[in-house]
């Protein structure tokens, strides 16, 4: 069966270079490592940060208080407790 | 040139010499030519003290004193025949002594004063005796200064004198009769006089020629007496005795009458003799006046005093030595050479009374009856011990004091003879000493051989004893053996604290089966899942649990809402995957309609991931599943959720209504969905949407599956009916799958994961084995060598 490049393919791959690179720490710590974590961490940080806002804000804080109405606007006072 | 020896050291030194060049000490004292030395004591005078180096010169540095009751020890005297005086030697010879020969001339050594001396006088016959005429000066002076031996001779020759008799001597011969015993008493002062030799010679040897002519029929007791050369000598011939001698003897056998005289002039005790100074030589009368008469009637036995004397005078005799030392000081009266018989009054004297005046000088300190001056301790360890034994008895210690001095009447005459009180300036300069010498003289000893003496230790501390200290070898002295013992044990103990070397081991062979068993157990894990092949059979004995999970499913009515929860960590994705799998394809093998909610940021990712890879058959998008998202707040969120799904997730992940999608139609409320599965790693988060949505499920079953460390803490609630079925991990997933679905993802799971146990428990036993081998190995080996 030939093997067609596809994107499922590049992920594995990089996928699979992340992960030796984690457990490289096995021989110590070393800067592949040190990219890997940095990585793991950025990329964690940002899908939290992404899926809080558009999961989260967006839909249940923001539009509600755009579309307006009494009850829509005590969302207000959790925004700024959020803060 | 005569040499001074040093009274520290010993060492002889030049005359000249004031201190001595060896070690510094003073060898002349600074009181020792005062003039005060040079007076006769008188009686009622306290003596005057004089120092006593002279005797410290003469003492034998090993020597100690001699105390009474010892035995003196023998000591040459021959050096002291040169130092005597020429008077003294002719009188040995039995020839009349030099008029004019004073003792100063004969001991030139002697370190003596020269006023002490006394004065040479070639014209008068007077100054010849002139050693008697301080007698005779000292008992005119004063009544209760006379001895009592005299006083007794005094009382023996002419008992039936009137005191106050006079004399027949004129003035002008009395005179030189005073000064001649004054003299007497300034040389018998002189410090060195003290010498047994010479006390034995001065004293005896006109009395004894004066008791061998008065009893020639005496045994010669006394003849053993003088020791030495004296003791050899014959006896001074009776014509060799002066004229004024011959006078007095040929008047003392009749004269008992006073002299009318000499009464005057002389003192009582002089006054009482019966000699004619008329008819005697100036000079000769006090003598011949004070004793002759007595042995004229002397009994002829020997008084106790004298034969104790006699025998003191013996013991004397073996104590040359320390005689020699007194060379200088030689006594002016001859020794007793003769063996005649000892007068009467002689032996009448050592009955009598101890002496007054003169006892002191005798006084011994080896009784320690009283407290003893230093000067006088100092004396008594010079002092012999036949001079010892004559010390007088306690009474006459307390001589000179006012009660005695008030009853002269108690006293007793004629104690001690002349020579004895010849002794008493020796005592007298050691009384004075000690208070009244300046300080110049340097220190007084006060304790030790050298106590009462002063100037005899240099006056600067330090001057005369600085030595150079003795230089000590630093090397540790030690034999050969010593040292080679020593070597040893250096040896031994550098050895044990040596540390031994280890044989290195070789660790090679483990690191080559480490990659063995690696490469043993990667290649069993995965197998299964390259090759697609089954390698574990199915499994025969099921859980409970799967039953009723497959009974629910079963139960549910086609096109039917369930609601999927997936509330799992990435990091156990793959176990949940593979037990949710098969009971989520069956479930779309049902037809229901999917809606996914997550408590997890990530579960919308896991839950889109999970259905693209297990089910991409089964699933439209928006036909089947509707996945609502992240769901905010914890229990909080899931409570609003229960509460009012609709509020809670309002929008898709996509951002489309939620509730509109085909999935969730007909669908406002919790009870509506047909069943809730819940797919989670966590307990908690299974308990929490158990008890949250109890209220607000109805009747709805709750299914779980749940990751087999979770499996603790849900089984709880499957085995109350609070949940109604539970799949467990790979092992839930591969039963429901063997049971409802075509081999999946959790055969391939399992295959591999029990085809690496295989592997492991292989590798386990053949180590074993191995291990017991190469153990049993070694062991015979270890016990073939032994």
């Amino acid at each position: 069966m030939p093997i067609t490049l596809s994107w499922d393919l590049v992920t594995g791959l990089f996928s699979f270079l992340l992960t030796l690179m984690v457990l490289s720490y096995l021989i110590g710590d070393n800067p592949a490592f040190r990219v890997a974590i940095y990585l793991f961490i950025g990329v964690s940080a940002g899908y939290a940060a992404a899926v809080a806002w558009n999961q989260v804000l967006m839909p249940r804080l923001f539009l509600p208080i755009a579309e307006g109405g009494w009850t829509n606007l005590l969302l207000i006072v959790p925004l700024f407790l959020g803060l | 040139m005569a040499d001074v020896h040093c009274p520290m050291c010993g060492k002889p030194n030049p005359e000249e010499q004031d201190s001595c060049q060896f070690c510094g000490a003073r060898l002349k004292p600074l009181t020792g030519a005062t003039p005060v030395d040079s007076q006769p004591i008188r009686a009622g005078e306290k003596p005057t003290k004089r120092p006593t180096s002279e005797f410290e010169k003469v003492k034998p540095a090993d020597e100690g004193p001699i105390h009474a009751g010892e035995e003196p020890t023998r000591k040459n005297t021959g050096e002291l025949e040169r130092s005597l005086p020429s008077w003294l030697k002719s009188l040995r010879k039995g020839e009349e002594p030099p008029q004019a020969e004073s003792p100063a001339d004969a001991s030139p050594d002697l370190n003596l004063p020269a006023e002490s001396q006394p004065t040479p006088s070639a014209e008068s016959s007077a100054e010849s005796l002139d050693w008697l005429a301080g007698l005779g000066s000292a008992a005119a002076e004063d009544e209760e200064e006379v001895p009592d031996w005299m006083a007794g001779l005094r009382g023996a020759s002419a008992p039936g004198l009137e005191p106050e008799a006079p004399t027949p001597a004129e003035p002008e011969q009395a005179q030189p009769e005073q000064d001649w015993m004054s003299r007497l008493g300034g040389e018998a002062g002189q410090p060195p006089a003290d010498s047994p030799e010479q006390t034995v010679e001065s004293a005896p040897d006109w009395l004894s020629r004066l008791s061998q002519e008065a009893e020639k029929p005496q045994p010669a007791e006394t003849a053993e007496a003088p020791a030495g050369e004296p003791q050899e000598e014959p006896a001074a011939p009776e014509e060799n005795l002066p004229d004024w001698l011959d006078a007095l003897k040929s008047k003392s056998t009749v004269s008992e009458e006073p002299s009318p005289g000499s009464g005057n002039d002389l003192p009582d005790w002089l006054s009482g003799t019966p000699v004619a100074p008329a008819e005697t030589d100036a000079a000769a009368a006090p003598v011949f006046t004070s004793e002759p008469p007595p042995a004229r009637d002397a009994p002829t036995e020997v008084p106790d005093w004298l034969s104790q004397l006699q025998s003191d005078v013996r013991a004397a005799s073996d104590a040359e030595e320390q005689a020699e030392e007194f060379e200088p000081a030689a006594g002016p009266f001859p020794a007793d050479k003769s063996g005649e018989p000892i007068p009467d009054w002689l032996s009448r004297v050592d009955q009598t009374a101890p002496p007054a005046a003169s006892a002191p000088a005798l006084v011994m300190s080896d009784e320690g009856e009283s407290p003893v001056e230093p000067s006088q301790a100092a004396f008594s360890l010079e002092t012999p011990d036949w001079l010892s034994k004559l010390r007088p008895d306690r009474s006459a210690e307390t001589q000179g004091s006012p009660e005695e001095e008030a009853e002269p009447e108690n006293l007793e005459t004629a104690d001690l003879p002349s020579w004895v009180q010849a002794m008493r300036p020796v005592e007298s300069v050691i009384s004075e000493t000690g208070p009244s010498a300046p300080d110049d003289a340097g220190a007084t000893e006060d304790s030790g051989p050298l106590a009462g003496l002063r100037g005899v230790l240099p006056s600067n501390p330090g001057l005369g004893t600085m030595r150079k200290p003795p230089a000590y070898a630093i090397k540790l002295q030690v034999s050969d053996n010593q040292q080679r013992y020593a070597a040893h044990l250096e040896k031994m103990v550098l050895e044990e604290g040596r540390a031994r070397g280890l044989t290195p081991a070789r660790l090679t062979s483990n690191r080559v089966w480490r990659w063995i068993i690696s490469i043993i157990l990667i290649a069993a894990v995965l197998l299964p899942l390259v090759s697609g092949r089954q390698f574990t059979p199915d499994m025969k004995l099921l859980p409970s649990e799967w039953s009723n999970t497959s009974t629910v499913l079963n139960e549910f009515p086609a096109d039917a809402p369930i609601l999927l929860v997936f509330d799992y960590d990435p990091a156990l994705s793959g176990e949940l995957e593979a037990s949710a799998a098969p009971v989520i394809d069956h479930v779309l093998f049902l037809g229901a309609r999917l809606g996914l909610v997550s408590t997890a940021p990530t579960g919308p990712a896991l839950a889109e991931q999970f259905l693209e890879s297990t089910q991409p058959y089964h699933l439209e998008t928006g036909l089947q599943y509707t996945n609502l998202g992240y769901l905010a707040g914890g229990p909080a969120g899931i409570l609003s959720f229960a509460t009012d799904p609709v509020a809670a997730a309002r929008l898709t992940v996509d951002g489309d209504p939620a509730w509109e999608t085909t999935a969730l139609q007909g669908v406002s409320k919790l009870s509506d969905f047909a069943a809730v599965i819940i797919l989670t790693d966590n307990a908690d988060n299974g308990r929490i949407w158990i008890e949250q949505t109890r209220a607000f499920i109805g009747e709805t079953p709750i299914l779980m599956i749940i990751s087999a460390q979770a499996e603790p803490m849900i089984r709880p609630y499957d085995d109350s009916g609070q949940i109604q079925g539970m799949v467990t991990g790979l092992v839930g997933g591969k039963t429901y799958e063997q049971s409802y679905a075509a081999p999946g993802l959790a055969r391939r799971y399992w295959d591999s994961f029990g085809l690496g146990a295989l592997a492991a428990e292989i590798m386990i036993a053949v180590g074993g084995v191995l291990g017991a081998i190469m153990a049993w190995r070694a062991r015979k080996q270890a016990g073939e060598e032994a």
